[in-house]
C-alpha cells in the first residue's frame, strides 16, 4: 500500500467517523429541533381534528358564540370558540431546558404548546386575544443566559420558567428585569423569594415540608433517615422545607447522600440508623427500585419507608411487587387512575387528559407535560380575570396573585400566594396528598388523613 | 444505540490507528506540544484589539455575549497553555481555580470595601494559592497521575467550597458586585442593558494583558526553563534548572490566569454557582485547548472562540437563522479532537504556526548565501 493510499484511507476513515458521530447524535427520535427564540404564532387557533373518542369539551359549558348576520355586537363572548387572530396577541415567554445530558424536559414545552392550541381554539385565547408563546430552549449556562436576555427584550406579558437547572448559575431574576416570571417549576432557593416571580406550585420545598409534617403528625416519627442526592436544588429544599419542620416537632434526622443515578442502594441504606422510625427517600421513581430492594435485603420494613412519589408510575409497583405494600407516599394530588377519587374530580381529569391527547399528541404521558398544560391553563384563567388591557402592567398581575384567594383548576390542585411571611413570596402552593400503598398493582392507593391535603409551607410561617 | 455508536467508532478507529506494543529494539519517543516563540507581537496585538473593539461596538447583544464568553474562556485556556503546553503537565482543576476566584470575588465584593481593580487581583491570587498547593504533589507525580490528583482536587473543592453555604449563601448562588472604576460602571448588565460595551472593553483589556503575560513568559528565561523541564526533567536539572521551583512558578502563573478568567466570568454572569466550574468543565476546556493548539497563545484565542457558547457558535447561530447549535458544540469539539489527535497533534493554531515556520525556513534556504571572504582568499 502506497503512502498516498494509506493517508487517503485514514482520511476517509476519519470522515466516516465524523459522519457516524453526527448521525448518531442527531438520531434522537424524541428530541425536537432547538431554536434560540421560537415564536408559536397565534395561527394555532385552528383546532386540530379531534379524534372521535376524545372528549375535547371545554371545562366551562359556555354557549357557543352567536353567529353575526349584519351588525357585529359591541362585545364578543370569547369564553368559548376560537380566539380572534386580528386582535393583538398575548405574548408569553417560555424558558425551558432541553437536549442537555444533565436533564432534558421537552414535555413541559409540549404541554404548554398543546394548551395554547387548545385555549386559542376552544377558549377564545385571553379575552379573545390569541396567546402567542415565545420560547427559548437552553442546555447550559451560556445558552440560558443568552435566552434570558433575549426573552427579557421580547416585549412579553410574562415569562414561564419551565424546568431549568442552569438559571441559578447567573442572575436570572435580575436579567428578566421588568418582565414578571409567572409559572413554571421553582427548583432552587433563589426561586423561592423573588419580588418579580410567582409560581403556581411550591416545588420540592412544598413537598418536603408537607412530608415532614405528615411524618410528625400522622406517622409520629421521632427519628428519621433522609435519603437525598446532595445538589443545590435538593439541599435548599431540605434545608428550608424539611429541616425547620422536623426541628419544630423535635424530630431527630440524619441526611444520607445518595448518588444519582442510583444502581446499588445497599451502601446508602446501610447507613440508616437502626433506631430510625422512618426512612424518607426524596428522589424520583428511578431510585425507588434499588432502594426498595435494599430495604428488603436489610430488613427495613415497608411500613418504615416513605417516598416522595410525584413521579411514581405503575411499572415501579410491577417491578417490586409486594415489597412496597405498606409504605407511604406523597402523591401531590389525585391522578386519573385513582378509583377512589371524587367523581367530579375524575370527570375533570378525564377531560384534562383527553384535551392533552388531542392538542398535544406528541407529548409523553409525563408529570411535566401535565405541569406545562396546567400552568398555561392557570395563566389563562388568571389573565382573563385581570383583563387583557391590564396585563401590560406587571403590578396588576402581582396584585391579583397576592390577594389571598385560592384559584386553580383540578390539574394544578389550587394555588394561593400567601407565603410571604415565610420568606416564600414566589411560591403559591404547599398542599400535598398522601397515600398508603395498599397493593402492588398501583391502583389501590387510598389517601390517608381522610383525603385531606397536608400543607407544610403554612408551618414555615412560624 | 445512539450513545453506544460514537464510542464504538472511537474504539475501532483508535485500535487500528494505534501502534503495536513495542518489542526489544523498538525506538519510542513522545512528541511534545508545538510551542514556538511568538512573533509579530505588536502587530498581532494591535490587529486583534482593534477587531475586538470593533466587535464590541458593532455586534448585537447576543453576539456580544458570545464574544465575552469567548474572551473569558480564552483567559482560562491560557492557564492550560502555560501548564500543559509549556510545562507538559495535565491539570483537571483549572475550572476549579476559576470558580474559587469567582467565589472569592463575590465574598470580597459583598463583605469588604476593597475597590474594583484589587478585587479580581486578590481573587486570582487566592486561586494562585490553591494552585501552588496543587503543585506540591506535582513535584512528585506527573502525567495521568497528576490528572487524577487534580481531578480529585476538583471534586473535593466542589464539595467543600462550591456547595458550602458560607460561599454560596442560602440561594445556592453568590451575587457578584458590579465593578466600578473612576465612577464608570463596568457591569456587564444594568437593567435591560445587557452585555454592555464598558464591560467588554474592560474584558478585552484583561484578555490582552493575560495574553501578553503568557507571550512574554514564553520569551523569558522562565519560559525557557519551563520548556526545558517539559522536555526532560533530569536534563534540565543537570543544566542548572531548579525543577521544583520552575514547576511551582508555572502552576502559580497558570492558576492565577485561571482565577482571573473566573473573576471575569463572575462579572459577566452577575451571580455564580458551583455548577459552572465542575471537573467536566475543566475537561471540556482542555479538549478545546488541545483542538486550538495547546502550546500557543493563538491556540488559546482559537479555543476560546470555538468553546461552547463562544463566538463561533454565536456567529453560526446567527448565520443559521437562530438555530441553536450549542447542542452540537461539544459534539463538533469531540469530533475535532479525535481528528486532531490522529492527524494534527499540534492543533489548529499549532499546525498553522508550523506551516508558516517551515515556509520561512524554505525561503531563507532559497535566498543566495554570501560567500565568506576567507573562502575566496583560499581559492586564490
Amino acid at each position: 500500500m502506497t503512502y498516498w493510499t494509506r493517508t487517503s484511507l485514514w482520511r476517509l476513515l476519519a470522515l466516516l467517523c465524523a459522519f457516524v458521530l453526527i448521525a448518531a447524535a442527531c438520531s434522537s427520535g424524541d428530541d425536537d429541533d432547538d431554536a434560540a427564540i421560537q415564536t408559536n404564532e397565534p395561527a394555532a387557533t385552528t383546532a386540530p381534528e379531534p379524534e372521535p373518542e376524545a372528549n375535547a369539551t371545554p371545562a366551562t359549558a359556555e354557549p357557543a358564540p352567536q353567529e353575526v348576520d349584519e351588525e357585529p355586537p359591541v362585545e364578543m363572548d370569547f369564553s368559548s370558540g376560537p380566539a380572534d387572530d386580528s386582535l393583538e396577541p398575548v405574548r408569553i415567554g417560555l424558558l425551558n431546558q432541553e437536549n442537555d445530558v444533565i436533564g432534558s424536559f421537552p414535555e413541559f414545552r409540549l404541554g404548554v404548546e398543546g394548551a395554547v392550541a387548545y385555549l386559542n381554539a376552544e377558549n377564545g385565547g385571553i379575552n379573545g386575544h390569541p396567546i402567542e408563546i415565545v420560547s427559548c430552549v437552553q442546555n447550559g449556562v451560556e445558552k440560558a443566559q443568552e435566552c434570558a436576555q433575549e426573552l427579557a427584550s421580547s416585549d412579553l406579558v410574562s415569562l414561564m420558567n419551565g424546568v431549568n437547572i442552569w438559571t441559578f448559575a447567573f442572575d436570572f431574576y435580575a436579567t428578566m428585569g421588568d418582565t414578571p416570571i409567572i409559572g413554571g417549576l421553582p427548583l432552587f432557593a433563589s426561586d423561592y423569594n423573588q419580588p418579580n416571580a410567582r409560581y403556581f406550585n411550591g416545588g420540592s420545598i412544598s413537598i418536603y415540608a408537607a412530608m415532614a409534617r405528615f411524618a410528625a403528625e400522622e406517622l409520629g416519627a421521632k427519628k428519621v433517615a433522609v435519603l437525598v442526592n446532595s445538589n443545590p436544588a435538593a439541599d435548599a429544599a431540605v434545608a428550608d422545607g424539611l429541616a425547620p419542620i422536623f426541628e419544630q416537632f423535635g424530630i431527630e434526622f440524619v441526611n444520607i447522600n445518595v448518588p444519582l443515578p442510583l444502581t446499588d442502594a445497599i451502601p446508602a441504606m446501610s447507613e440508616v440508623p437502626d433506631d430510625a422510625d422512618l426512612v424518607m427517600l426524596l428522589a424520583a421513581q428511578n431510585e425507588w427500585i434499588p432502594v426498595i430492594r435494599a430495604a428488603s435485603q436489610l430488613g427495613i420494613e415497608p411500613e418504615r419507608m416513605f417516598y416522595s412519589g410525584t413521579c411514581a408510575a405503575a411499572d415501579v409497583y410491577a417491578e417490586v411487587g409486594d415489597l412496597i405494600v405498606g409504605s407511604w407516599m406523597a402523591r401531590g394530588g389525585f391522578v386519573n387512575e385513582d378509583p377512589w377519587a371524587p367523581q367530579e374530580v375524575k370527570d375533570l381529569l378525564a377531560q384534562f387528559e383527553a384535551n392533552i391527547e388531542v392538542y398535544a399528541p406528541e407529548a409523553p404521558d409525563a408529570v411535566f407535560t401535565s405541569l406545562g398544560w396546567a400552568t398555561l391553563n392557570d395563566l389563562h384563567d388568571l389573565y382573563e380575570e385581570i383583563g387583557f388591557e391590564n396585563l401590560a402592567n406587571p403590578a396588576n398581575i402581582f396584585a391579583a396573585m397576592d390577594d389571598g384567594q385560592s384559584r386553580g383548576r383540578v390539574g394544578s390542585y389550587g394555588w394561593s400566594c400567601i407565603y410571604e411571611d415565610a420568606g416564600l413570596v414566589s411560591l403559591c402552593s404547599g398542599d400535598n396528598l398522601f397515600v398508603e400503598i395498599a397493593d402492588s398493582d398501583g391502583n389501590s392507593l387510598p389517601p390517608v388523613n381522610d383525603g385531606a391535603y397536608v400543607n407544610g409551607l403554612s408551618l414555615l410561617e412560624g | 444505540m445512539r450513545d453506544v455508536v460514537p464510542f464504538m467508532v472511537i474504539v475501532i478507529v483508535l485500535f487500528f490507528r494505534g501502534h503495536r506494543l513495542p518489542t526489544r529494539g523498538t525506538l519510542t519517543g513522545g512528541r511534545q506540544a508545538f510551542a514556538p516563540e511568538p512573533r509579530n507581537i505588536p502587530q498581532a496585538t494591535v490587529v486583534l484589539c482593534s477587531l475586538g473593539l470593533a466587535a464590541i461596538f458593532l455586534f448585537d447583544r447576543a453576539l456580544r455575549l458570545s464574544l465575552y464568553q469567548s474572551m473569558t474562556a480564552t483567559i482560562i485556556v491560557l492557564s492550560i497553555v502555560v501548564l500543559t503546553g509549556y510545562l507538559g503537565q495535565v491539570s483537571l482543576a483549572q475550572a476549579v481555580f476559576a470558580g474559587l476566584a469567582g467565589f472569592i470575588l463575590g465574598k470580597l465584593g459583598a463583605e469588604t470595601g476593597i475597590p474594583f481593580p484589587l478585587t479580581p487581583l486578590l481573587a486570582a491570587i487566592g486561586a494562585m494559592a490553591l494552585g501552588v498547593i496543587v503543585a506540591i504533589p506535582a513535584l512528585r507525580v506527573r502525567g495521568i497521575q497528576l490528572a487524577v490528583v487534580t481531578m480529585a482536587l476538583g471534586v473535593a473543592v466542589g464539595t467543600l467550597i462550591f456547595s458550602n453555604k458560607f460561599f454560596i449563601g442560602d440561594t445556592g448562588a453568590i451575587p457578584i458586585e458590579s465593578p466600578d472604576l473612576f465612577g464608570i460602571d463596568l457591569a456587564s448588565n444594568i437593567g435591560a442593558d445587557f452585555n454592555r460595551w464598558e464591560y467588554g472593553v474592560m474584558l478585552l483589556l484583561v484578555t490582552s494583558l493575560c495574553s501578553l503575560l503568557v507571550v512574554n513568559l514564553r520569551r523569558s528565561n522562565t519560559g525557557r526553563r519551563i520548556l526545558a523541564v517539559r522536555a526532560n526533567e533530569a536534563a534540565a536539572a543537570a543544566s542548572g534548572v531548579d525543577v521544583a521551583q520552575t514547576k511551582l512558578v508555572a502552576f502559580a502563573i497558570s492558576s492565577f490566569l485561571a482565577g482571573m478568567g473566573g473573576a471575569m466570568l463572575a462579572y459577566l454572569r452577575g451571580q455564580l454557582s458551583g455548577d459552572s466550574f465542575s471537573v467536566f468543565v475543566s475537561l471540556s476546556l482542555v479538549a478545546f485547548a488541545y483542538l486550538g493548539g495547546i502550546g500557543l497563545v493563538s491556540g488559546a484565542l482559537l479555543a476560546g472562540a470555538i468553546a461552547p457558547g463562544g463566538l463561533v457558535v454565536g456567529l453560526m447561530d446567527a448565520g443559521f437563522g437562530g438555530e441553536n447549535l450549542d447542542t452540537y458544540a461539544n459534539l463538533f469539539g469531540g469530533i475535532g479532537l479525535i481528528v486532531t489527535a490522529i492527524f494534527n497533534t499540534d492543533g489548529i493554531a499549532g499546525k498553522t504556526a508550523r506551516t508558516l515556520q517551515a515556509r520561512r525556513a524554505r525561503r531563507e534556504l532559497q535566498q543566495p548565501q554570501p560567500v565568506p571572504e576567507r573562502t575566496m582568499e583560499a581559492a586564490t
